[in-house]
C-alpha cells in the first residue's frame, strides 16, 4: 500500500473502525455508544456511517428495541481487513530504515 | 501524499485511544446485567439471613441457583447476539462458577471462617476486589464499583452490629445494583 485509504484514513472514520475492530466479531454497537466513544455530533457520525457503509466496510442495521427506533452498526469482513491493511501500513511506515 | 513516520505513530495513538474507550463501553455493557442480577440477589439474601438468621444457608441456597441460571441464561443471550455460538457461553460461565465454588470450598477448608459476619463480609471482599482488578485491565468505572464494595463492607464489618448482614444487602447489594445500572448507561 503507497497510499492510506482514503476512506478509513478520514480521522472521525478511522476511530469509527477502531471502535467497532476491537468489538469480538458479528457484535453490533449502537448508534448512540458509537456517538460517545468518537466523539462526533449525530449528523456528521451518520455521514461517515454511510460512506463507510457504501464502501461496504461496515453493515448497519436499523430496528425497534422497547419501541424506540435503533440504529446498531457492525464491521463487515472487508472492512476489518482493510482496517488492518491499514494498521500495517502505519506500522511499516514507522518501521521503515531511515524512520 | 504518504504519511510521515510522526503522522503514522499519531495516527496509531488515536486508534489505539478510540480501542480502549471501545472495549470498555463493551466491557461495561456485557458485564451490567451480571451486576444487576446478582445485586438483586445480593439484597435478597442478605436482607433474609438478617431477618431470618435460621434459614440463612437455605435460602442463600437456592438464591445461588437461581443466580448461576440466570447468569448462564444472559451469557448464552449475549452470545447468540454476537454470533457466536450461546451454548458454549452459558457453558463456560457455568464453568467459572463451577471453578469458583470450588475455590470457597477450599478457602473455607482451609480457613473456615469463624463468626456469620466473616462469611458474610467474605464474599463482598472477594467481588469487590475481582471488580477492581479486573477495572485496571477494562475500565475506571469497574474499579470503583469494586473499591465502593470493598470498602463499605470493611467499615460494615468494624461498625455495624448487629446488623451488619442487612448492611451487606444495602450497600454491597445496593452497590452492584446501582454500578450495573451505571454501567449500562456507559
Amino acid at each position: 500500500m503507497d497510499q492510506p485509504d482514503p476512506i478509513i484514513h478520514q480521522p472521525v472514520r478511522l476511530k469509527i473502525m477502531a471502535a467497532l475492530k476491537v468489538l469480538p466479531s458479528k457484535e453490533m454497537i449502537e448508534f448512540v455508544r458509537l456517538k460517545a466513544i468518537v466523539g462526533a455530533t449525530e449528523g456528521n457520525l451518520g455521514a461517515h456511517i454511510t460512506h463507510l457503509e457504501q464502501a461496504g466496510y461496515v453493515t448497519v442495521e436499523k430496528d425497534f428495541a422497547a419501541k424506540k427506533p435503533r440504529t446498531r452498526v457492525m464491521l463487515s469482513k472487508q472492512g476489518r481487513r482493510a482496517f488492518e491493511e491499514y494498521v500495517a501500513y502505519l506500522r511499516e511506515i514507522i518501521d521503515a530504515p531511515g524512520a | 501524499m504518504p504519511l510521515s513516520p510522526d503522522q503514522a505513530a499519531d495516527t496509531l495513538r488515536d486508534i489505539a485511544r478510540a480501542e480502549r474507550r471501545s472495549f470498555s463501553a463493551y466491557g461495561y455493557q456485557s458485564a451490567a446485567p451480571y451486576l444487576i442480577l446478582w445485586g438483586i440477589i445480593w439484597i435478597i439474601g442478605y436482607s433474609a439471613a438478617d431477618i431470618r438468621p435460621v434459614y440463612a444457608g437455605d435460602t442463600w441456597l437456592a438464591l445461588l441457583v437461581i443466580g448461576f441460571i440466570a447468569s448462564g441464561v444472559i451469557g448464552h443471550r449475549a452470545g447468540r447476539r454476537a454470533g457466536n455460538k450461546g451454548a458454549a457461553v452459558g457453558l463456560r460461565i457455568t464453568a467459572t462458577w463451577i471453578v469458583m465454588l470450588a475455590f470457597f470450598a477450599a478457602i473455607f477448608t482451609i480457613m473456615a471462617p469463624v463468626t456469620g459476619d466473616q462469611i458474610g463480609a467474605f464474599f463482598p471482599l472477594f467481588f469487590g476486589t475481582v471488580y477492581v482488578v479486573m477495572g485496571i485491565w477494562m475500565g475506571l468505572r469497574f474499579v470503583l464499583v469494586g473499591a465502593a464494595i470493598v470498602a463499605l463492607t470493611m467499615f460494615g464489618f468494624f461498625f455495624i452490629h448487629p446488623h451488619f448482614s442487612l448492611w451487606l444487602a444495602a450497600v454491597g447489594g445496593g452497590a452492584l445494583l446501582l454500578g450495573g445500572l451505571w454501567l449500562r448507561k456507559a
